[in-house]
């Protein structure tokens, strides 16, 4: 299932998804796998994509 | 940007040295003597017109030494057969068949009048009286064809080769080939990095494709491995020598695991430049196809019917421009990725 939540919090500041996987410290990729559902992050990687969109868990990937 | 320099530098003056060192002392021996002759033989009802040849030789010295002989007979029915006799009278090194290239194994030799004999043999007693007369454990199981008339023109080569065993030259040549291996791969594995780093850094995704990536290729590996097996149970026999259809397998299961890591986005690192990995793998294709194409010209691929250990820098070759071009098709699809 595709993560749109991740996806325009990441528009909202204007961030390319290579500038996100660069901030979070991953590749471009992995940031495109979790926006298309293709892959579920760690937890740990959850939090810095939290920190740097500042957002809560529950924001961006609890489903509603 | 320093300390890359510094580190290229270093291994330019490493391997300048090295390999200056392996062509001043790393010499594999000397040979004594080298003789080839041809023989023109005509077998009439079983039986050939010159039974056997012989060329003295000598050492000069007591040593180490290793004889080596090929023949190569167009035609079945001609069995050759090469003993060795030292000064006393006893074989020092024997082999027979239609067609040969053998070693022998390092022996200690004293100084004195050797003699190569070679044998032309027409039917099984002879051949079998030769083997036994040289106190070999084992007969040849290969079916051979005897007493066919015809003339055979066979070209026989010998020669022996003093050696020193594992001299202190010798290995440290060894040495510096591996010396030279491991800092070649330092300075791609430097080069090819973003941040000077030498350790490849993954990211979680990475890291799960590239195990996922490990398994299918041990499993391959596995498959083709059982593959071969089973052939050799039922004595199924291909026109390849061994050590390519086990190198083979390796690659195979090499490529399989980068394939599937390229297409994952898993086999470039975070800190790594996919640019220069593809040149990297281009420079190592190109190079081991044209070293491919002249074994194919000098005709060393095939030897004696089968696909021989040369072969291998041609197929290495291929794997290497197919894993070139599905990196760069995977570069390629990556711009138009990003939504």
């Amino acid at each position: 299932m595709k993560n749109l939540k991740l996806k325009s919090a990441r528009a909202a500041l204007d961030l390319s998804q290579q500038e996100l996987a660069e901030k979070v410290g991953v590749s471009r990729q992995t940031i495109n796998a979790i926006e298309k559902g293709d892959y579920n992050p760690t937890i740990q990687l959850c939090k810095s994509i939290c920190k740097v969109l500042g957002k809560t868990l529950d924001e961006l990937f609890w489903d509603d | 940007m320093k300390k890359k320099g510094l580190i290229i530098g270093i291994a330019c003056i490493c391997i300048v040295l090295l390999i200056g060192l392996y062509f001043l002392f790393g010499n594999r021996g000397e040979t004594i003597t080298d003789f080839r002759f041809t023989e023109d033989i005509v077998v009439e009802n079983g039986v050939a017109d010159i039974a056997e040849s012989e060329i003295p030789f000598t050492l000069g010295e007591d040593g180490t030494y290793v004889m080596h002989t090929t023949w190569n007979a167009k035609e079945d029915g001609m069995i050759s057969g090469l003993a060795v006799y030292n000064p006393a009278g006893e074989i020092v090194f024997c082999v027979t068949g239609e067609s040969v290239e053998a070693d022998s194994i390092e022996v200690e030799l004293e100084a004195g009048e050797y003699i190569a004999h070679y044998y032309y043999m027409t039917n099984e007693e002879a051949v079998n009286a030769l083997v036994e007369k040289s106190g070999a454990d084992e007969y040849g199981d290969e079916p051979y064809t005897y007493a066919v008339n015809g003339t055979y023109e066979i070209t026989y080569q010998f020669s022996i080769r003093k050696t020193d065993g594992m001299n202190i030259w010798l290995c440290l040549g060894v040495l510096a080939g591996v010396v030279i291996g491991a800092i070649l791969i330092i300075v791609v594995l430097t080069l090819t990095k973003t941040d000077g780093n030498i350790e490849p850094k993954y990211d979680e995704r990475q890291l799960l494709e590239r195990g996922k990536g490990f398994k299918l290729g041990f499993f391959v590996e596995m498959i083709y491995t059982a593959f071969l097996i089973l052939m050799y149970i039922m004595e199924i026999k291909v026109p390849v020598a061994t050590e390519v259809l086990l190198f083979f397998g390796i690659l195979l299961s090499v490529s399989v695991y980068a394939i599937y890591c390229i297409r994952k986005e898993a086999y470039i690192s975070l800190n790594e430049n996919a640019k220069k990995i593809n040149i990297v793998f281009l420079v190592i294709g190109i190079e081991n196809l044209l070293i491919g194409v002249s074994h194919c010209f000098s005709g060393g691929m095939i030897q004696d019917g089968v696909l021989a250990f040369r072969s291998l820098n041609l197929i290495c070759g291929i794997f290497m421009m197919i894993m070139s071009i599905v990196i760069g098709t995977s570069q390629m699809g990556k711009k138009e990725e990003e939504e």
